[in-house]
């Protein structure tokens, strides 16, 4: 039973990829990049599922997972105006993890196995970001929070990240050997904190304004 | 110790650790936008206030050297006219002295845009004659105590003294029905101290709340954030009212 439920979680990111599917014709130019992550993210979820039910090893995607989450995150912060116009934040943080991420899968490892260590490293910046975003949108913005959409965005990705973060710092504390009950445990507020993630992505995608032309009509 | 237990109870701890860690970084970025929305404000206001005075000089400029001239040209050419006409001697006078009404009107006005004395003759004598020429004439009793001020002293920042202490004398001659107003500007301690006094009906400052603030109270207040001032205001019903303002010297250079 717990096993379906957890299954039923894992799959709550389509929630907010139908929405997006729905509202990307008309959405605005500076939510593309969200709507992009959410396409990118429900696509790559099918991706997992597929490669674990074919090949039975899908660390392939899980990898890359680790960069598009940057990447497409990072570029939708810029453009809901955390970095303030500097641009060169941005290419800084995109460009300083990718070299970090082709070091670690290429040079080091490889992409086919386990590498943890980027995925800690984005998991920290996103999670430092979205604190950013936070706290700019519940000062900066007149809308009451709830109903403000880069907060709920933030506060999703927030949530998600740092429950990724300091999941890997257990693992760098105990050497990577959990015991089946405590990755149990660990396994369950994951799939909990994802179920959360998602329907606050959902949220967000709901609440996000419809691109309007300007016309004198 | 159970395996699993010491793994959970390892967890709780650094799972703390990142909690206080994020709290810590949270109120930072929220500190950090408070001040940025504070800078924002204070940019608004200055470029509002500037926008205000560059608008006042130029409406003060076409004033006087667009409509006076012409008004005085009128006037000449009235008193031009030659007529024995007794009714008509009578309505050419009347004429003309409405004419020097009006162009008195004007160069009050436009002076009181863009005071000709603060460009000329500076800060304080532009204060003695703007003082005198609007508390005297209606019976109220000035004294002024000015020292010399610093050279550097901006005429942007003197413009700003200025509409601080206009607003001051208006609010004394609309509101406090006072019968004595004094007024002192002095250089202490890397600070312009401008200080004025009022025996009139005073103000309860508690009931003042942001929707009974009147106006002039607001200017006084965005004025003293683009100052970067301290006010004081010491008020209280049948004591007068007393303003204090420490400017400090080095955000005039």
């Amino acid at each position: 039973m717990k096993r379906f439920i957890l299954i039923y979680f894992s799959l709550s990111i389509f929630i907010p990829a139908i929405i997006a599917l729905f509202k990307f014709k008309k959405s605005d130019y500076k939510d593309r990049f969200f709507y992009y992550f959410i396409f990118i993210s429900a696509g790559l979820d099918i991706l997992l599922r597929y490669l674990k039910a074919v090949y039975k090893n899908n660390l392939v995607v899980f990898n890359i997972f680790a960069l598009t989450d940057l990447v497409f995150l990072v570029l939708a912060f810029y453009t809901w105006g955390l970095f303030q116009k500097k641009k060169h934040i941005v290419y800084w943080i995109i460009g300083v993890f990718s070299v970090f991420w082709i070091i670690e899968h290429l040079i080091l490892s490889s992409v086919l196995r386990p590498n943890p260590y980027s995925r800690v490293f984005s998991s920290i910046i996103i999670t430092l970001l979205s604190i950013n975003m936070i706290s700019k949108s519940l000062i900066m913005d007149k809308q009451v929070f709830y109903k403000n959409y880069k907060f709920l965005a933030a506060l999703g990705a927030f949530l998600l990240y740092s429950n990724i973060a300091a999941i890997s710092f257990f693992w760098f504390n105990t050497n990577a050997i959990f015991t089946g009950k405590f990755q149990n445990l660990l396994n369950i507020s994951q799939e909990i904190t994802n179920l959360c993630t998602n329907l606050l992505y959902a949220l967000a995608l709901l609440w996000m304004i419809p691109y309007r032309k300007f016309t004198m009509q | 110790m159970d395996d699993s237990l010491q793994e959970v109870y390892n967890a709780i701890v650094i799972s703390l650790l990142f909690l206080i860690l994020v709290t810590i970084y949270f109120i930072t970025t929220l500190v950090r936008q408070h001040s940025r929305i504070n800078a924002l404000q204070k940019e608004r206001i200055i470029i509002e206030i500037n926008t205000l005075e560059l608008e006042r000089k130029r409406i003060a400029a076409e004033l006087h050297d667009g409509l006076g001239p012409i008004l005085s040209t009128i006037k000449l050419n009235i008193n031009s006219l030659d007529t024995e006409l007794n009714s008509d001697l009578i309505i050419i006078t009347k004429a003309s002295k409405y004419l020097d009404d009006v162009m008195d009107n004007i160069r009050e006005i436009s002076y009181n845009l863009m005071p000709v004395a603060l460009v000329r003759k500076g800060l304080c004598e532009a204060l003695k004659e703007f003082i005198e020429k609007s508390l005297s004439p209606n019976g109220i009793q000035v004294r002024f105590f000015f020292t010399q001020l610093p050279k550097d002293l901006s005429r942007e920042k003197e413009i700003h003294i200025y509409r601080m202490v206009q607003e001051i004398v208006n609010n004394c001659l609309k509101h406090a029905k006072a019968k004595k107003f004094s007024i002192k500007i002095s250089t202490e301690k890397g600070n312009v101290l401008l200080q004025t006094e009022d025996d009139g009906i005073g103000f309860n400052k508690d009931e003042m709340d942001d929707k009974h603030r009147c106006l002039g109270l607001k200017n006084l207040e965005s004025r003293c954030s683009i100052l970067d001032c301290n006010m004081i205001c010491n008020s209280a019903i049948n004591k007068g009212t007393r303003y204090i303002f420490e400017i400090p010297l080095k955000s005039f250079n």
